[in-house]
């Protein structure tokens, strides 16, 4: 282990996590992330990860996720891998495969909720996509208050956003305020 | 209280209000005009160039005159319609435009000067003196005419924004609307149908109108429940439709809690961008008016207003209760107004007729063949005079309503600049072109009786499914069909003053001068008079005025055509535009990841882009910037600093060919690199000028990292994925922007060698080991892998160490914290300039995209043996023979500064264009000289060595001596890179 202290994308020691309302807003930074482009028909499940068409996500119960990010290209990641070289654990998982360490280039904010709705009010005001885009198992990314950002949709009470890092003020910001205001919207 | 029984109010709920401070009562369900005209309110305003008393001439969104302005202090809003304010309990109105009591308003003494301020008063009045115009005559116009007053003081409002994405968008809740609602409803598709009103029913809540055999409400209620009970339709009130846009998108503003005295922490308003497959117009109609002799006092309104307030408000819009109501019309509609007023025992004077052989459809008397010539009444409608083909009398009365037929809103369907066409049998414009993928239902389609609306609504709805591919059958209730024969009638001829443009004082006088002055077009009309140019865009006036032209021109109305209709529809606040990113979040940052380690230490920031990076780090004792500008220079070139460079962009290059990618890429060979070596490149634009410049570091065979200047850091990316996806697709090879993934930092000067050894693991730092334009994978801190690039900005020892983000800032710390005996310092961009600009390099200042490298002096670079984007360009007559070149300026006298910006001259050359020799790109004070110095262009620069030439800024007067040197102010021979 390196005798240097990390901190998250928001320059603190410890994750940030808050509840607003219906809502638990949660900074997921043990997350670890690895861009992944394979050679043309070439098949590989990462990881034990379904590599999905586009839009698409693989995120099932496990620890393990990923999603489709261009053509031949998918991001690959894991809960709680932050600390070590995910990349490296992936490229060696994958010798046929590109990878690139992504794990610190985003900053992953998760909003969960008991209702479906809740998190509808939510999508309604943040993602500029109509609802197939951003059903439950697609990761698809879009423009958000100015900012590019992938919305992550694991299940239909759990929305993960992933944004460049050095944004994250900016992008909790932006989630902060919108979960303000369907906190107290009648 | 002119309230009488009926009504669709919650008479259980009363609430207080005041106007100009007075305290009133209305009830929910009440405008704030209805309870005006309910408590017997009819003056509320000025006008806006003759300060004529104004009343509430209508019942919604097109009010030309109530505006007032809302709340106080910072939450004041002016200019709002009082015909469409949602009454709530401690509103707080006050009227504008006026100065002194709104009865006794001082400025109507404008009224006395109408003749001098006819149309276009402003462009022939005041001609002379020509600079009096802005400095005197305009602000005093301004002074004199017009609306409310902002705040001056910031929203403290919040906004927010959301997207929508229906099948189906129906915008408008009336009739049509709801029937087209309740036909897609039913099939399924998703659909959104939004109103501006706070209740939907649309003109049916003004009506009596009879639908299946029970009240129009009934039908309104039963559908509402049913649409209600369907997951795919969303209902959205208060919700404003205001423009069409490209592809489909709608601009929308929901009033969320502008109807709520205490907001409670929700938004006032949201902006929603609604993106629809297929859209219907029901947005009903607006009534107009017939000018006549002074039709402007209060108490004159429209006659489908005056029936609006009877029977949704239960209101008499007269000053006392019992005072009579007369009604002026061109058609079938003003005998139903009076109709409606009898029906609440409001006293019907007269219903005067334009037209011949009219019969009364109630107890009231009818005056056929007449129209009303003028009025009396200076504070409020007293009487009006009725003028037949015989004789002239006064009638005693406390409003009159006026039935001049109806116009169409066809506004949202023109937004794609579509013009309306003439319907000759209705005598209106409907609408014709409407944007791809709207139908337009109802009213607005000029189809306005009931049994027609719902017909057409339903009829769209199922049209506009079928292109959805889905198949529905519509079930319309039989709705009892209103008379509505009418004839043109556009203005009572006469020579007193007839208002057309109620808002901006435009009369039917003025349109005679405006033709007699040959401003006939539509356009030219619209411009010499501002008639349709103030906030209601002339919803009461326009079509009036073309018809009124029409006469004056011989021509007919569609010969003489409409102007342009453009969004918005009703004003909308700037504020929910901007979707509620106000002040420090109007747009989003870029934070390094030393960020934090930099604010603790006091760091002064400066915005790089998106990024805020630190400018300069001021110590205890230092009072102004160059002193602690200039130390962080020093301890660079003395001991060792360290600057975040994390802003310069990063792109991970793997692939098999890599390599011949970046030769493309690049003008100079790139695909040589070596595992381990890191080359300076150069880019140009497909012009051949330059365009980026930086680094290239070959981690491993196949696998490149590129780095970028701050600024181009996007575009570059950019630029290389459309090379790789469009020019080169055959190229394999792949690209990922690692800029955030990794913090980096520039560790600089002699002492930077000795610092890095105490944090890397088993590394050999040795010159022989690591030379100049190394770079390796390494671990630092105990196993934290890391990479290492040995390069130079500031012309020093240096390295760049790059780790994962996370540990940016405690790696900051640790070498500050290890380095503090080698005089370890941070070092913001301030200090990077100076240190760059001593050394000669280029930055953007010199990367301008006007400058090319051969005047860069790196021609050279620009290889033959392969081409490049720009490659063949560069080589172009005007750009490879260009005789600039960067040279180093220091001041002849060294107390003298050197300027950015100035531009150079021989010392005896005038100082004018046909006389420029360059300018200088960069400039600062240097600690390591010992006096300002510059970079710049400069005509045959590099064979001038030791020539005093001249910098000129001729905006501030200044002109400087200047001794041409190198570029190179540092370390020419490049030992110390090399240490």
């Amino acid at each position: 282990m390196p005798d240097l202290y990390a901190i998250t994308a928001l320059g603190k020691r410890t994750a940030y996590r808050a509840e607003i309302g219906p809502y638990a807003l949660a900074e997921m930074t043990e997350l670890a992330l690895a861009s992944v482009v394979l050679p043309p028909d070439t098949q590989a499940k990462p990881l034990g990860l379904e590599l999905p068409g586009p839009g698409g996500l693989t995120w099932g119960a496990g620890d393990g996720l990923a999603f489709w990010a261009s053509p031949g290209q998918w991001m690959v990641g894991r809960q709680d891998a932050a600390g070590g070289d995910f990349a490296a654990m992936v490229a060696a998982a994958v010798p046929e495969a590109r990878v690139t360490e992504q794990t610190d280039a985003w900053v992953a904010f998760k909003i969960s909720a008991n209702a479906a709705e809740a998190i509808e009010n939510v999508l309604e005001r943040l993602v500029n996509l109509p609802r197939p885009a951003r059903g439950v198992g697609t990761a698809t990314r879009t423009l958000m208050h100015h900012m590019s950002a992938f919305c992550v949709m694991r299940s239909e009470t759990e929305v993960v956003f992933l944004g460049m890092r050095s944004q994250a003020q900016s992008l909790l910001h932006a989630l902060e305020a919108v979960l303000h205001q369907r906190r107290v919207s009648r | 209280m002119t309230r009488h029984a009926g009504g669709l109010l919650d008479r259980t709920r009363s609430l207080t209000f005041t106007f100009n401070g007075r305290r009133l009562n209305g009830y929910v369900g009440d405008t704030l005009a209805s309870a005006l005209l309910a408590n017997g309110v009819q003056l509320v305003g000025r006008s806006f160039k003759y300060h004529r008393p104004r009343g509430i001439f209508s019942a919604g969104a097109e009010e030309p005159n109530a505006l007032v302005t809302l709340r106080s202090g910072a939450h004041a809003e002016p200019n709002t319609r009082a015909t469409v304010v949602e009454l709530y309990d401690g509103l707080e109105a006050k009227s504008q435009n006026h100065i002194g009591p709104l009865e006794y308003d001082f400025m109507a003494v404008n009224d006395l000067l109408s003749p001098l301020l006819a149309a276009g008063f402003y462009y022939k009045t005041f001609m002379w003196p020509r600079a009096f115009w802005e400095k005197l005559y305009e602000p005093a116009i301004r002074r004199a005419a017009g609306l409310g007053a902002l705040s001056g003081e910031a929203d403290p409002d919040m906004y927010d924004r959301g997207y929508l994405y229906p099948d189906l968008l129906i915008i408008g809740g009336g009739p049509a609307g709801l029937m087209a609602a309740l036909t897609a409803g039913r099939a399924g598709v998703e659909v959104v149908l939004a109103d501006e009103d706070f209740r939907f029913g649309g003109r049916l809540l003004a009506e009596d109108a009879v639908i299946a055999d029970a009240p129009g409400m009934d039908w309104v209620a039963a559908t509402l429940a049913e649409l209600r009970s369907l997951p795919n339709v969303r209902l959205m009130v208060r919700t404003t439709v205001f423009g069409v846009y490209d592809h489909g998108v709608f601009g929308a503003v929901e009033r969320v809690s502008d109807h709520l005295l205490n907001a409670d922490g929700q938004v006032r308003q949201t902006f929603w961008r609604i993106s629809a497959k297929r859209s219907i117009l029901a947005a009903g109609a607006t009534e107009r008016h017939i000018p006549f002799a002074n039709n402007d006092r209060p108490g004159v309104m429209l006659s489908g207003a005056v029936r609006a307030y009877a029977n949704r408000w239960a209101v008499s819009p007269t000053r006392k209760a019992g005072d009579g109501v007369a009604v002026f019309t061109s058609n079938d509609d003003g005998h139903r107004t009076a109709r409606s007023l009898l029906t609440f025992g409001v006293p019907v004077k007269a219903v005067i007729d334009t037209r011949e052989e009219i019969e009364s459809i109630g107890d009231y008397r009818t005056v056929a063949a007449a129209s009303v010539t003028d009025t009396r009444g200076r504070k409020g409608l007293q009487a009006v005079q009725v003028t037949d083909a015989r004789r002239s009398w006064w009638l005693h009365c406390g409003a009159l309503a006026v039935a001049g037929g109806w116009n169409p809103n066809v506004h949202l369907a023109s937004h794609h600049r579509a013009r309306p066409v003439w319907d000759a049998a209705r005598q209106c414009f409907v609408p014709s072109g409407a944007p791809a993928g709207m139908r337009v239902a109802g009213a607005a389609a000029g189809e306005g009786s009931t049994a027609a609306a719902l017909a057409s609504g339903a009829g769209v709805a199922v049209e506009s499914l079928g292109e959805l591919g889905v198949k529905a059958v519509p079930s319309v209730p039989h709705a009892v069909e209103e008379a509505a024969s009418g004839e043109a009638f556009w203005h009572v001829p006469g020579k007193k003053r007839a208002w057309v443009d109620f808002q901006n004082d435009v009369t039917v006088k003025d349109i005679k001068l405006s033709h007699q002055e040959n401003m006939r077009s539509v356009e030219h009309l619209k411009r010499w008079t501002t008639l349709g140019m103030a906030t209601d865009q002339g919803k009461t006036a326009n079509v009036t005025a073309l018809a009124v032209m029409a006469e004056l021109t011989g021509k007919t109305i569609p010969e003489t055509g409409t102007t342009i209709f453009r969004p918005p529809y009703t004003p909308v606040s700037l504020g929910v535009l901007g979707g509620g990113d106000t002040g420090a979040h109007f747009r989003p940052w870029r934070l390094t990841p030393t960020h934090a380690w930099a604010e603790a230490q006091g760091a002064v920031f400066v915005e790089a882009g998106l990024w805020m990076r630190a400018q300069y780090f001021p110590r205890s004792g230092e009072t102004h910037w160059r002193q602690s500008v200039d130390r962080e220079a020093s301890a660079v070139r003395s001991g060792v600093g360290i600057c975040d460079v994390t802003t310069l962009g990063k792109i991970d290059v793997q692939g098999s060919d890599a390599g011949e990618f970046l030769d493309r890429i690049y003008v100079n060979m790139m695909g040589t690199l070596k595992p381990g070596k890191v080359r300076y490149g150069l880019m140009l634009r497909e012009d051949g000028q330059l365009y980026d410049d930086g680094t290239c570091a070959c981690l491993a065979q196949g696998q490149y990292v590129v780095t970028t200047t701050t600024a181009n850091a996007g575009s570059v990316f950019q630029r290389m994925e459309f090379a790789r996806q469009c020019l080169w697709p055959e190229l394999d090879l792949t690209l990922i922007s690692t800029t955030d993934a990794w913090a980096q930092l520039a560790v600089a000067g002699p002492q930077s060698r000795a610092l890095l050894e105490r944090i890397v693991d088993d590394f050999d730092l040795s010159n022989e080991a690591f030379p100049f334009m190394a770079c390796a994978p390494l671990t630092i801190c105990k196993g934290l892998r890391a990479r290492l690039f040995r390069i130079s900005f500031s012309g020093e020892l240096a390295y760049e160490l790059a780790v994962p983000a996370r540990y940016g800032h405690a790696l900051m710390e640790r070498l500050i914290e290890l380095g503090e005996d080698l005089g370890a310092t941070p070092y913001g961009t301030e200090a990077l300039g100076v240190l760059r600009i001593e050394k000669g390099h280029a930055t953007a200042n010199e990367i301008t995209g006007q400058t090319t490298a051969v005047m860069l002096g790196l021609g050279k670079m620009v290889s033959r043996k392969k081409d490049a984007i720009g490659a063949v360009l560069s080589r172009r007559d005007g750009l490879e023979e260009d005789t600039r070149r960067l040279v180093g300026l220091v001041p002849v006298d060294p107390g003298e500064s050197v300027v950015a910006g100035a531009h150079l001259f021989g010392t005896t050359d005038p100082q004018d264009l046909a006389h420029d020799q360059g300018w200088i790109t960069s400039a600062c004070y240097s600690p390591h000289v010992g006096s300002s110095i510059g970079l710049g262009y400069l005509e045959r620069g590099d064979t001038r060595m030791g020539e005093e030439i001249v910098a000129a800024n001729p905006l501030e007067g200044q002109s400087t001596r200047l001794r041409v040197t190198s570029a190179h102010f540092v370390d020419p021979e490049g030992e110390r890179l090399h240490a």
